[in-house]
């Protein structure tokens, strides 16, 4: 997420100032060694990311920022750059809903759920699907899935030492994702996992079934391996209950109904929709990567990152030649009818007035 | 009886906008903003408005800034017309979604777009000098791209505001289009609601302001500012024509008040005498009409060409007080001012200090510094030692040159050879950079701006390859590697079959 939108900067011809995320300290550290030895050291810079140094870059002028991360964090940076009038791409997440529809083949379903979830980062990840809706009928059927999904991947005991699970970055965000967890209302809701070792900084892979919509859970981000599953009715109450949240980065369905999907793709947004996968539009260079609403704006990736980082300036080039009378006062009458068929692009109408032949 | 006559006066400032608000988003929730027969339907209704109200348009224009019914047409009107023209005849084609790549190990099973998704409520503001155009060219735009909308007329237009507010309502779908008179201060206000993207034109201290509260909610914005935008004059220029387009665009349209308007000019000292006769000729012939029935006292109607006011008293003394810091420098001056009729006539300077105030701040008005260069060296420095600017003009007919200058120098937008044209022109983007704003409109431009564009990956369920799955072996580790990096098909085999490594 450091080298992604700088390999957009440079494609574009900037020079640019690094800030990666001091949080993941050994990323950093490599990142600070290595990139001024195989880059234009005058050209690409890279600084830490502190509070206090942030604030006193943002106090500078910039022709652009490009910021991932929070919502809250990201409104900071706006209103700093608009002292500055530097326009912004912000990269923020949110909720990724995964709605899930009877229709759908369940396995599948689980495994690509499962995979865009745990598989990838613990769950720590803008894109993870952040929680899941079902017809209540259905709910056994993918809980099922899912822990058979889990199984396969990570084997009946998932631990810290399987080198396909990670673990979460840092104390902070351990005890913030463990925290979701304490709430009595939300623990007694567990189907699968709950297990952790703190030391480790590990949360096994948790399922949730219904728990409280108002529960803390349920309105923020959660950025871990837990995943709640709600249920619904009616598959279609769900675009009712994504659209009391705030617009998210990316929105996932299952489902081979045809109705669903243009009802799910008119009457929700998002950055990006998938349907029937999770995750894999990360690697498509030819989609914009970005928000909408509290998820963001702006996009990169590919020609958007080159766009992101460039400045679109038109270039016309004008005859000095063929002035024509008719573009300068005094304005006569022939001359005002000249030009009004000129501005309103009636070529017709304007050789007629031209051959004389019509006011 | 007195609530309907007196309407808004009844309601707080904090009714109104929410009134606007939660009505204009009602109507987007249900969808009915969407449809491609809406947006057209809604675009022929604001040309017909045009059409059947043309007369009335033009008075309020003229009322407000003097402008003649010509000139309120030309200008104002047939621009907006255009964009309507524009989008009736492609938002179909725009609408439609655009067919994205995908990588080749996903061709079989994965189909990806690129769908315009309308962002919600959006707010434009207006501004004064064009109250009409800067509330109704956006407003096609928003529309064309499938949103609800909140108007803020520029209360300094105030006949404008008037008719605004009367005939939008009666033409377009008054639950989606909403118009909302508010003061600068009730601005402040205005500014703390949520909306899914603001649309300013105006000036680079109000845009921060406008930014800032924005990024409150984290909503995007477009900023259409102003700036000096220089022209440069080089001796190899046919000079008696790029005097007479500067003067044009600078004194023959609202009296220099534009963004876009030539706000100096560097001239090479090799021609600085023939260029600044070139601008008095232009202008006595431009103006000689006006100047013999300014003298004789005959009533002008508002049909023929009458010299375009300046918006208000404050403007007015603004710019005389600019002017009385660098009086010495005043070489030509086509008469006097008149504060009774808020008039100024075409003034030229030569050379003015570079600490003038004049130097510093955007003119918007009708007076041009005209300043001597040695080289075109000089030149660049200059523009580039200055905030990036909403345009810039180049008069030369060395390619060359004109090369060098758009390499060198940043501007919203550059044009060789004339001036101002480039507004009216809808396959290029119109905006700034920097100081002079963000974002962009006109054309296409347009409908991105008010858009959401939304990528959308549609697979199959069916196509599941094991191999995407933990746990990974090495060689599902390579072959996964080898497909993020695009690696070729042959590539892929050849891992697969044991004869290659990653």
């Amino acid at each position: 997420m450091s080298l992604d939108p700088l390999i957009g900067a440079i494609g574009a011809g900037n020079a640019a100032v690094l800030m990666p995320s001091i949080v993941t300290h050994s990323s950093f550290t490599v990142l600070n060694e290595l990139i001024p030895k195989y880059l234009d050291k005058n050209a690409i810079k890279v600084v830490g990311c502190e509070t206090r140094v942030t604030e006193e870059m943002l106090n500078l002028q910039w022709d652009k920022i490009f910021f991932t991360g929070s919502p809250r964090i990201a409104k900071f940076v706006m209103q700093k750059a608009a002292e500055h009038l530097t326009p912004v791409t912000l990269e923020l997440g949110g909720k990724c809903p995964t709605i899930v529809d009877s229709s759908t083949d369940m396995e599948v379903a689980a495994r690509r759920i499962a995979a865009g979830k745990w598989g990838v980062n613990c769950g720590q990840s803008l894109i993870a699907p952040d929680y899941v809706i079902v017809e209540k009928g259905f709910a056994p059927v993918l809980l099922k899935a899912l822990k058979n999904a889990l199984r396969s991947f990570f084997g009946s005991h998932p631990s810290p030492e399987n080198p396909d699970l990670m673990r979460l970055v840092n104390e902070e965000h351990f005890r913030r994702v463990k925290a979701f967890l304490e709430d009595p209302s939300v623990s007694r809701t567990i189907k699968h996992g709950g297990g952790y070792d703190i030391e480790k900084r590990y949360i096994e892979p948790t399922i949730l079934l219904d728990p409280p919509r108002n529960a803390k859970i349920m309105r923020e981000e959660i950025l871990g391996p837990i995943l709640p599953i709600i249920t619904v009715e009616r598959i279609d109450e769900a675009i009712d209950f994504i659209n009391t949240k705030e617009k998210p980065l990316a929105l996932y369905l299952f489902t081979e109904n045809d109705d669903l999907k243009n009802e799910v793709i008119n009457k929700t947004s998002a950055g990006t929709m998938l349907i029937n996968d999770t995750v894999i539009h990360v690697t498509m260079q030819e989609l914009p990567f970005g928000g909408v609403g509290k998820s963001g704006m702006g996009a990169h990736h590919g020609k958007f990152s080159f766009e992101a980082f460039s400045h679109m300036k038109p270039v016309m080039v004008r005859s000095m030649a063929g002035d024509v009378d008719a573009r300068y006062p005094p304005y006569t009458p022939e001359k005002r009818n000249i030009l009004r068929r000129i501005a309103r692009f009636q070529y017709l109408p304007l050789l007629l007035v031209w051959l004389g032949l019509t006011k | 009886m007195t609530t309907s006559i007196m309407g808004d006066l009844t309601l707080s400032l904090e009714d109104r906008i929410e009134e606007a608000i939660n009505t204009a988003r009602g109507t987007f929730q249900t969808g009915r903003t969407r449809p491609l027969k809406w947006r057209i339907t809604q675009l022929k209704a604001l040309k017909t408005m045009l059409d059947e109200h043309e007369h009335a348009f033009c008075s309020a224009l003229y009322r407000d800034l003097g402008k003649s019914y010509f000139e309120a047409n030309y200008i104002e009107l047939d621009n907006v017309r255009n964009s309507c023209d524009f989008f009736v005849k492609n938002l179909k084609k725009l609408m439609k979604p655009k067919s994205a790549d995908v990588p080749w190990y996903m061709k079989s099973s994965t189909k990806a777009k690129v769908i315009h998704e309308p962002l919600g409520v959006v707010l434009i503001f207006s501004a004064w000098n064009y109250p009409l155009l800067l509330a109704l060219d956006p407003l096609v735009a928003a529309i064309a791209a499938g949103n609800a909308v909140v108007v803020k007329p520029a209360e300094c237009a105030k006949s404008m505001c008037l008719i605004l507010k009367q005939l939008l309502p009666k033409y377009l779908d008054a639950h989606a289009v909403k118009v909302l008179e508010a003061t600068k201060e009730e601005c402040a206000v205005l500014l703390t609601y949520k909306f899914d993207k603001i649309f300013y034109t105006g000036s680079p201290r109000i845009g921060r302001i406008i930014m800032e509260a924005a990024a409150k909610h984290l909503t995007p914005v477009t900023l259409e500012l102003g700036g000096k935008s220089p022209a440069i004059v080089d001796s190899t220029a046919d000079i008696f024509t790029a005097a007479r387009r500067l003067a044009a665009t600078k004194w023959m349209i609202n009296c220099g008040q534009t963004c876009i308007a030539p706000d100096y000019v560097l001239v090479h000292s090799d021609v600085t005498s023939l260029f600044l006769e070139g601008l008095k000729q232009s202008l006595l012939s431009f103006m000689s009409p006006l100047l013999e029935s300014a003298n004789t006292d005959v009533e002008t109607d508002q049909e023929t060409d009458f010299m375009p006011r300046i918006i208000n008293k404050e403007s007015l003394a603004r710019l005389q007080t600019l002017l009385d810091e660098v009086q010495d420098s005043v070489v030509f001056k086509l008469g006097e001012t008149d504060t009774k009729k808020l008039t100024m006539m075409p003034t030229i300077l030569l050379n003015p200090s570079m600490e003038s105030k004049i130097m510093q701040e955007e003119i918007f008005g009708p007076i041009l510094p005209v300043l001597q260069v040695h080289n075109m060296e000089e030149a660049i420095n200059f523009v580039c030692s200055r905030p990036q600017p909403l345009a810039l003009y180049m008069f030369t007919s060395n390619k060359k040159l004109a090369k060098e200058v758009v390499e060198k120098t940043s501007s919203g937008s550059v044009v060789i050879n004339d001036a101002g044209t480039q507004f009216g022109l809808e396959s290029i983007p119109f905006g700034g950079i920097g100081e002079s704003g963000m974002g962009s409109y006109h054309g296409r431009y347009g409908f991105d701006t008010f858009s959401h564009q939304k990528g959308v990956v549609t697979t199959q369920a069916s196509s599941d390859d094991p191999i995407r799955y933990p746990p990974y072996s090495a060689k599902n580790k390579a072959i996964l590697r080898a497909c993020l990096r695009n690696k070729s098909m042959l590539d892929v085999i050849l891992i697969k079959l044991g004869m290659r490594k990653f």
